[in-house]
């Protein structure tokens, strides 16, 4: 079944990620990233035909990927502008099939962000004002929340479940020294609820960061991953589901409830697995709650049961479901976009293998989300080492 | 496409939408092609794709499906906290809007509201839901 142009990534990076970065701005960072995932994959500069990357400027049309054309093997094959593909799952999906076609060979992926994020509330990255959410201040927290009250009001989920989710996470990031969060004390369920509420039920430290950093990738072709040097990590089955354009209305518990499971019933059949061949969890976690309702779509307990389902060590190196060993978007990093890379890479890493103090042993199939519930959308990405 | 009435942004879409909350009434899109109700308004009914529709008045009565009490605002302005909530109309559609004069200890899933109307922080007349005296 595999193929010669199956898509395969070679090459990742991650910039340094703070809650801010003191003189670096998206475009620069952006670089660094490219940069740094092209020497990772052992490439030249050149090799890539296929763009997906944020231009942040200044200077040329914002987000035009094209204006990356001097700096490849211009002129390109391919290129993909709009802000939620230059990044993620989404990203990795698009250019493996434009990869599959042969409409190009090689594709970089990714974005950065430095510098004060604005407040209008719009959605992020649109740039633009939200007609039926900016005057209620329907804040992105304010979406998850809403699904996790319901959840709570439907099967007795409690904020103590949710905070352990919080808590694991965040300690896992505590100990990751890319993390922005990186060292600390421990964090406990304890520290979670007496942190401020930001939108009840989620308290601040159910909530993900806000913070400065970048993330870029590289990936080709099986038959030229061959014969580089690094370890290419397969791109084994994916797939997307969107349940409503997001930010217009609210989202419903009851149409929302397992959303994604339609997408991850695809790649696990694209990719002939199923969910117990899964070493490794990168799970998007723009809050707490949103990791156990994924593990009720993931079908590992049923729906209502995720609260117990993630309780004692199972997220941890220790359990049967390691979870954002990285710490995730919690305590490593969210940034607007490149989180959603933030998470492919995090799988790929692992299946390549040799991170230390986090690494699954023997890893081979790593399962990777974006967005979610809240978002009214969830993509999903199976990796594997062959 | 900002309208020199209102000093909120408003599309053509919206517009009949603010009049209306500024005189105290909740209008929602209804297809003329299937009969039901959408919402937010959009140029083709959701429902049928049809773009022959009409604003039609709602009761003004609903139920909380889910509600959130929001401590920061993502706004500058807003005076927190406040509850957002997601309310269920009869006629069929769902709307978010901000839930006024329910004791936090009154909120819950299922909690039967009525229309009011109030100012919101830009200043503009928003539906709002308040909690619905029992009938005797």
């Amino acid at each position: 079944m595999a193929s010669a142009r199956d898509p395969v990534v070679v090459g990742v990076y991650l910039t340094q990620q703070a809650r801010t970065l003191p003189g670096r701005t998206s475009h620069e960072l952006l670089i660094e990233a490219v940069k740094g995932a092209i020497a990772d994959a052992g490439i030249d500069r050149r090799d890539i035909d296929g763009v997906a990357l944020d231009w942040p400027g200044p200077g040329g049309a914002p987000g035009d990927s094209a204006s990356w054309a001097p700096y490849f093997g211009a002129p390109l094959k391919w290129v993909d502008s709009h802000f939620m593909d230059t990044t993620g799952v989404r990203g990795v999906l698009k250019a493996g099939a434009a990869i599959s076609a042969g409409l190009c060979d090689t594709v970089v992926i990714g974005s950065a962000r430095a510098g004060p994020f604005n407040t209008t509330g719009a959605a992020v990255g649109s740039g633009m004002g939200l007609e039926w959410i900016d005057p209620y201040g329907a804040s992105t927290m304010a979406y998850f929340a809403l699904v996790a009250r319901r959840h709570m009001h439907q099967f007795g989920t409690t904020s103590q479940q949710m905070a352990h989710v919080a808590a694991v996470i965040r300690n896992h990031g505590r100990t990751n020294p890319e993390a922005a969060l990186y060292g600390g004390e421990p964090v406990t369920i304890e520290d979670i609820l007496a942190s401020p509420m930001i939108a009840d039920p989620l308290h601040r430290l159910d909530c993900c960061l806000m913070n400065e950093g970048g993330a870029a990738l590289i990936m080709t072709t099986a038959e030229r991953a061959r014969d580089l040097a690094v370890k290419g990590v397969r791109v084994a089955g994916g797939a997307m589901e969107f349940a409503q354009g997001n930010y217009i209305n609210p989202p419903l518990y009851r149409d929302v409830r397992t959303l994604g499971q339609a997408a991850l019933a695809r790649a696990f059949g694209q990719a002939g697995l199923s969910v117990a061949d899964v070493d490794v969890f990168c799970i998007y976690d723009p809050c707490s709650f949103e990791v156990l309702r994924q593990f009720e779509m993931l079908g590992l307990c049923g729906e209502g049961e995720g609260g117990d389902f993630v309780a004692g060590d199972r997220l941890t190196l220790k359990g049967d479901c390691p979870t954002n060993l990285d710490g995730g978007m919690l305590a490593g990093s969210w940034t607007g976009t490149s989180q959603l890379t933030g998470k492919v890479i995090e799988g790929v890493r692992q299946i390549r293998g040799g991170l230390g103090a986090r690494q699954v042993t023997d890893a081979e199939v790593a399962l990777v989300t974006n967005a979610g519930s809240g978002a009214q959308h969830l993509e999903t990405l199976l990796l594997t080492g062959s | 496409m900002a309208d020199a009435a209102f000093d909120f942004p408003v599309t053509t879409l919206s517009r009949p939408y603010w009049e209306a909350a500024a005189r105290g009434r909740l209008i929602a899109p209804r297809c003329n092609a299937c009969q039901r109700f959408f919402f937010a308004p959009e140029v083709a009914c959701t429902h049928c794709f049809s773009t022959d529709w009409s604003w039609v008045e709602a009761a003004g009565q609903g139920e909380v499906y889910s509600y959130t009490t929001i401590h920061r605002a993502p706004v500058p302005g807003m005076a927190t906290p406040y509850v957002l909530a997601a309310v269920e109309l009869p006629e069929g559609f769902a709307m978010f809007a901000h839930l006024v004069d329910c004791p936090p200890e009154a909120l819950t899933c299922g909690l039967p509201v009525e229309v009011d109307f109030r100012p919101l922080h830009d200043g503009r007349i928003a539906p709002v839901f308040k909690p619905r005296q029992p009938s005797v």
